[in-house]
């Protein structure tokens, strides 16, 4: 009797203890906050009340920031808004459902905040603090007691773009990142407990966990800058859980024994575990033992005992081949880059080179012309003379004088450099005929054959004699300092000085001026008139085609009546269409 | 003293290189808009303590140049531009009176005879019209007119790098003009009716930015939303408002129009000649290239029109707003040493 009042009381105080916490569920609602927040975290509110994005944002110790924040809707974490940040814009009110996650992010990016990402499992998200800002997805999985098979879905929240990733357990998950695991395995076709399972008692150590820093974060992932670094492979599906002994069930585990069965998880649905066989008694001794079952759980036969300290050396000897292969690899891609950086360079040069060329010869012929004339203009001048440079700038070549040689000389040197450029004069002209047509022809300039064309016009260039032009020096002065302004100005180096400038007080003007273009809004109608097809008298008028043809003999005669009536007094329909003239004409009569 | 001034749809600046500062060039800049405000004497009291210029005219205060936008608010209604629709204003007497004094006020005094004044013109040196007037203006202010394109002045001050070759597109307020130059000869060039004035009214029209004045009337307020589009932050590939990625969808339009433009232009026999298979530098000026991420977003369309094979590189000039004024006083130097030659000879 007292064992089944016992009982009774017992059940009483389990339904008391279910309801009640069913009934706290229903009565609150969890909101997520994380990003670059000061407290992320879940936050619950009363499920009736509703919550928006500045009340969370509130809660998550976001104020005077600016950013953006994403709104991600469970289960899928679709993308509902995001939304721009500003202190001193309103609050955004804009409604957060039941179990939304928001995501913010600052435009500054230095704040005081604590780098994690969150996982949602089962429902349920978990903020996962990430040491050093950023941390593998396996490593970010095995903080919470889960490890992971499977690509995971991963919301990456940025600068206006939320991004959706499927990562896998060698991949980077940063701060800020919102990890599905529900999502991927619904993705796999698996159930969440199959693909992500969870142990009940205490985790068992295992190589993942050792990776953990003591203050409970996250080892960092290792910055460009370090050494050579090889990610650690992720302990791919393989859940380490207490066994006792390899008759009795899977979980079960005592304090004493260390041995721990493991399940497998392999590419399809299949599961294997492995349990040790009693009759290994010395291989019972080793710390880790993994377990894998061929998906008959049912029998034990079938179950085969391995140790996990073989593949472990194993590991270490295959991680030291792909150490070298990496490093191979990777010396491999940086030489490719120096060649192709190496031909792109060499082939910017040698364009280079052709567009000057081609702008000094076409200079050079302007040059040689012009001077040509000056010198015949100016024989008779003082005896001053300047040498012109070949490579004068693109613009200013023909007109800019870059070294000056003041010499004096006597007439009959003038007399010879007057013979020399008359006599260069044509081969200054045939040299022209033959730049333009290197600049106009398409042939010789865009084929292979074009560096030929330019070492034979450089040849040219070379052998025509010097041409020593003769002027004032006051000419070559002023020459100097344009050709500096000029430069100067090419180059964009005499700054800018904004004045303002002085307007007249007061102007006369005359005419009327037009102003600003103004946006047309007509006037509203007085009295908005009734559609005509919905007027009673269109109505009583219609026929039907029985009563139209019974009628139809005496319309003729009718009809000569219905005109002199018609004309005497409008319809009701017809009063609906000259509403707006009427409208008209009683506005311009108020007026 | 060689003198330059661009006749802009959004500012009218003049530049030169005054002798007392040599070391530096002398820069007006005033917008071409003026503000209506109703003849009453507070209003004169007002614009007279402040010294603020303004011109009288049947019943109305016009306020003119850079304070235009600083008293319209007393009136409550917009600003009307000088340039209206893109060119000088045929109906509107007052505004080309306006563009009479601006422009005798901005050129500087201290000339000699003969002084060349380069110019450009609103919608296109080709509108023989208007580059009439503007050189009627100039004259009469003693300066020898030049009309030159703005591709041209945009090529002349900021393609030294790549030798003066490429394309040259300079976006307006009213207009865009886009030009192929090689070694400095223009080979082709194109202008289009459309400019940052279209982006800013129909951003205007969507999100009614409107204004009110005191009878009732309706204005489009342009400058509330140009005020908002010169925020550093907005960009146009990472939008995060509405109203950002309805810019961002309207400067697309734009684009769009350009790059079917440069794509015509480099199939043309002219180009396909003088260029042959180069690849061309593309150089953008103008305000409206100042945006963040102009760049990315018409090499996106030079992409979708199939010539990015035949691009280069695109690049937005830094001083946009000023590289016209500054290129077309190269012109002026280029212009002066040619006719001093010719003179000598």
């Amino acid at each position: 009797m007292c064992a089944i009042k016992s009982c009774s009381r017992l059940c009483i105080a389990v339904a008391a203890l279910i309801t009640s916490s069913a009934c706290a569920s229903a009565q609150e609602a969890s909101y997520t906050i994380a990003g670059d927040v000061p407290s992320p975290g879940t936050y619950s509110h009363p499920a009736g009340e509703p919550m928006d994005l500045a009340q969370l944002l509130e809660q998550g110790g976001v104020s005077g920031q600016q950013g953006i924040a994403a709104i991600l809707r469970r289960p899928t974490l679709e993308t509902v808004s995001t939304n721009s940040i500003r202190p001193d814009a309103r609050p955004n009110r804009t409604p957060v459902a039941a179990g939304d996650v928001v995501v913010f992010r600052r435009y500054e990016p230095h704040g005081v905040f604590t780098p994690h990402a969150v996982l949602i499992c089962g429902g349920e998200p978990r903020i996962v603090p990430l040491g050093g800002g950023s941390a593998y997805l396996a490593h970010a999985m095995a903080a919470v007691g889960l490890q992971i098979s499977q690509p995971a879905d991963v919301i990456r929240v940025n600068w206006g773009s939320t991004n959706r990733l499927s990562l896998g357990g060698n991949s980077v998950l940063l701060h800020g990142d919102v990890v599905n695991v529900a999502n991927a395995g619904r993705m796999s076709g698996l159930r969440i407990t199959e693909t992500f399972a969870r142990p009940k008692e205490p985790v068992v150590q295992t190589s993942v966990a050792a990776v953990m820093s003591s203050d409970g974060g996250l080892s960092p992932v290792p910055s460009a800058s370090s050494s050579l670094f090889v990610p650690p492979k992720p302990q791919s599906a393989t859940l380490h859980i207490p066994h006792a002994d390899s008759s009795s069930d899977l979980v079960v585990g005592t304090a004493s024994e260390t041995r721990t069965a493991a399940v497998e998880f392999g590419g399809d649905a299949q599961m294997e575990l492995r349990v040790p066989d009693s009759s290994d008694a010395q291989e019972n001794t080793t710390p880790f033992q993994t377990v894998s079952l061929e998906s008959q759980f049912s029998d034990p036969e079938t179950i085969h005992l391995s140790d996990s300290s073989e593949p472990s050396t194993a590991d270490s000897s295959s991680s030291g081949i792909l150490n070298a292969v990496f490093v191979v690899g990777l010396l491999f891609a940086i030489g490719l880059i120096g060649v192709g950086w190496v031909r792109t360079q060499q082939e910017r040069r040698l364009e280079i080179e052709t567009a000057d060329s081609a702008a000094e010869s076409t200079a050079q012929v302007a040059e040689f012309s012009r001077a040509a004339d000056i010198q015949l203009a100016e024989a008779d001048t003082t005896p001053t003379s300047q040498t012109v440079s070949d490579d004068c700038p693109v613009l200013s070549a023909g007109i800019d004088v870059e070294t000056v040689e003041s010499q004096s000389e006597s007439s009959s040197i003038q007399q010879s450099a007057e013979e020399e450029i008359q006599a260069s004069h044509s081969d200054v002209l045939s040299a022209a005929d033959k730049s333009a047509e290197i600049a106009t022809d398409d042939g010789p300039w865009f084929d292979a054959n074009w560096s030929s064309v330019d070492a034979e016009r450089q040849t040219q260039t070379e052998s025509q004699p010097k041409l020593k032009v003769e002027s004032k020096p006051e000419t070559i002065a002023t020459a100097v300092v344009k050709s500096d302004v000029l430069e100067d100005l090419l180059q964009n180096r005499l700054p800018m000085e904004l004045k303002q400038a002085q307007l007249p007080l007061q102007v006369a003007l005359f005419g009327k001026p037009s102003g600003p273009k103004r946006l047309r809004i007509d006037a509203a109608h007085k009295t908005i008139a009734a559609p005509h097809m919905a007027s009673a008298a269109k109505r009583a008028q219609r026929k039907t085609p029985v009563a139209a043809a019974a009628a139809k003999k005496t319309s003729n005669e009718t009809r000569h009546n219905q005109q002199q009536r018609s004309n005497a007094e409008p319809s009701a329909g017809d009063a609906s269409r000259f509403d707006r003239a009427l409208n008209f004409l009683e506005e311009q009569s108020e007026k | 003293m060689i003198t330059a001034i661009d006749f802009g749809c959004y500012a009218i600046r003049t530049a030169f290189r005054d002798p007392a500062t040599a070391a530096a060039i002398t820069l007006y800049s005033e917008r071409s808009e003026y503000a209506i405000l109703p003849d009453q004497e507070s209003h004169r009291q007002a614009l007279l303590e402040r010294e603020i210029s303004y011109g009288a005219c049947e019943d109305n205060l016009l306020v003119f140049g850079n304070r235009a936008g600083q008293v319209r608010w007393l009136s409550r209604k917009s600003c009307a531009p000088l340039f209206t629709d893109g060119g000088v204003p045929t109906t509107d007497a007052p505004a080309r009176q306006i563009l009479h004094v601006l422009t005798k006020a901005m050129l500087p005094q201290n000339r000699t005879e003969g002084d060349y004044c380069c110019f450009t013109v609103p919608g296109g040196r080709n509108k023989t019209s208007h580059a009439e007037f503007l050189a009627r203006l100039i004259q009469m202010s003693g300066f020898v007119p030049v009309p030159v394109s703005s591709c041209e002045s945009a090529l002349l001050a900021s393609g030294a790098e790549t030798h003066f070759t490429g394309a040259t597109i300079v976006i307006g307020a009213e207009s865009t003009e886009i030009g192929i130059s090689r070694f400095g000869v223009e080979l082709a060039s194109q202008t289009i009716a459309v400019g940052s004035n279209w982006i800013d009214t129909e951003l205007a029209t969507q999100f009614k930015f409107q204004v009110w004045d005191e009878a009732g009337e309706c204005y489009l307020d342009l400058e509330a939303v140009r005020e908002w589009k010169h925020d550093d932050r907005i960009h146009l590939r990472h939008g995060t408002s509405e109203r950002e990625r309805t810019l961002a969808r309207l400067y697309g339009a734009v684009l769009d129009q350009i790059a079917r433009a440069t794509r015509q232009m480099l199939l043309s026999p002219e180009v396909k000649s003088g260029l042959g298979k180069q690849r061309l530098s593309v150089v953008c000026a103008g305000g409206p290239t100042q945006i963040a991420g102009f760049s990315s977003a018409l090499s996106e369309r030079l992409v979708d029109h199939d010539i990015a094979s035949q691009i280069l590189s695109v690049k937005a000039i830094e001083d946009a707003g000023h590289a016209v004024v500054r290129g077309l006083l190269i012109h002026g130097e280029l212009e002066a040493r040619r006719h001093s030659r010719q003179s000598a000879a």
